[in-house]
């Protein structure tokens, strides 16, 4: 058998402890950054103004089915380029906050450049949840990873329009 | 210009950014290459999310131009191929 993988994302108010959000969007097919906090609302509807900042996402992996073991888990940028104007920040955390447009200071990584997956964050599990307090390596049952946290940062010099697409890994090791 | 050493992916080093106050945030900037972080911070504070940023992206390795060029070319090539078994 094989593990089951599909994306999700938690939004709204951090509630419960350890902390999550108040609604979980479960088989999320997209991460838009864009000036609300939903998965639902499209992106054109709800754009970023040159100079604000996206609210922040809170992506992470959801793994059901019979497996024996999923883990080595990394997260990275690793395709497409941004353009001016235009910071991608992240961390993988357990610590899901209330998604805000401020500079999120936790998200200390700088994703803007694409770079080779191996030398991308180090992703933990957790049968709890993406905000489970103890996360391992691996799991053996469904569960799982961290939060993939990210924020778009735009400057003035940002110009008008969509950005291009880029591609952020999720990179995982099954048997 | 007050400037501060921060470590750029794409360059792969610590390089001098021009710090500004913009916006109520503090906005570092390197040629086309920006980080913000929160306003109203102390200089300790501030220090502190320097060295974490210097800390956490050192390891990053990024890809070539040469290389995002092919995997923009491939990307092509299937939407093209996608398209015409439309």
């Amino acid at each position: 058998m094989a593990a089951t993988f599909e994306f999700n994302e938690d939004n709204g108010t951090q509630t419960g402890s350890p902390l999550k959000g108040t609604t979980r969007t479960t088989a999320v097919t997209q991460v838009n950054w864009k000036n609300i906090d939903d998965v639902a609302t499209a992106y054109t509807a709800s754009p970023i103004t040159a100079g604000a900042n996206s609210f922040s996402k809170y992506t992470f992996g959801k793994f059901t089915g019979t497996f024996n073991s999923v883990g080595s888990g990394l997260f990275a940028h690793t395709a497409g380029t941004l353009g001016t104007g235009l910071t991608l920040k992240s961390a993988v955390t357990t610590t899901y906050a209330t998604p805000t447009t401020t500079a999120v200071a936790a998200f200390s990584t700088d994703i803007t450049t694409a770079i080779a997956i191996t030398s991308g964050a180090t992703v933990l599990f957790s049968t709890v949840g993406p905000e489970g307090a103890s996360p391992t390596t691996s799991i053996a049952t469904a569960g799982y990873s961290q939060y993939l946290g990210t924020q778009l940062q735009t400057t003035g010099s940002a110009a008008a329009g969509d950005i291009g697409s880029i591609t952020l890994t999720l990179r995982y090791n099954e048997n | 210009m007050a400037t501060v050493k921060l470590y750029n992916v794409k360059e792969s080093k610590l390089v001098d950014y021009e710090v500004i106050s913009e916006n109520g945030e503090i906005i570092a900037t390197h040629k086309d290459s920006f980080i913000k972080f929160p306003g109203g911070l102390t200089a300790k504070q501030f220090k502190k999310l320097v060295d974490e940023h210097n800390k956490v992206n050192a390891d990053q390795v990024p890809i070539s131009e040469k290389e995002l060029k092919e995997q923009e070319d491939i990307e092509a090539k299937n939407l093209a191929l996608l398209k015409s078994l439309e």
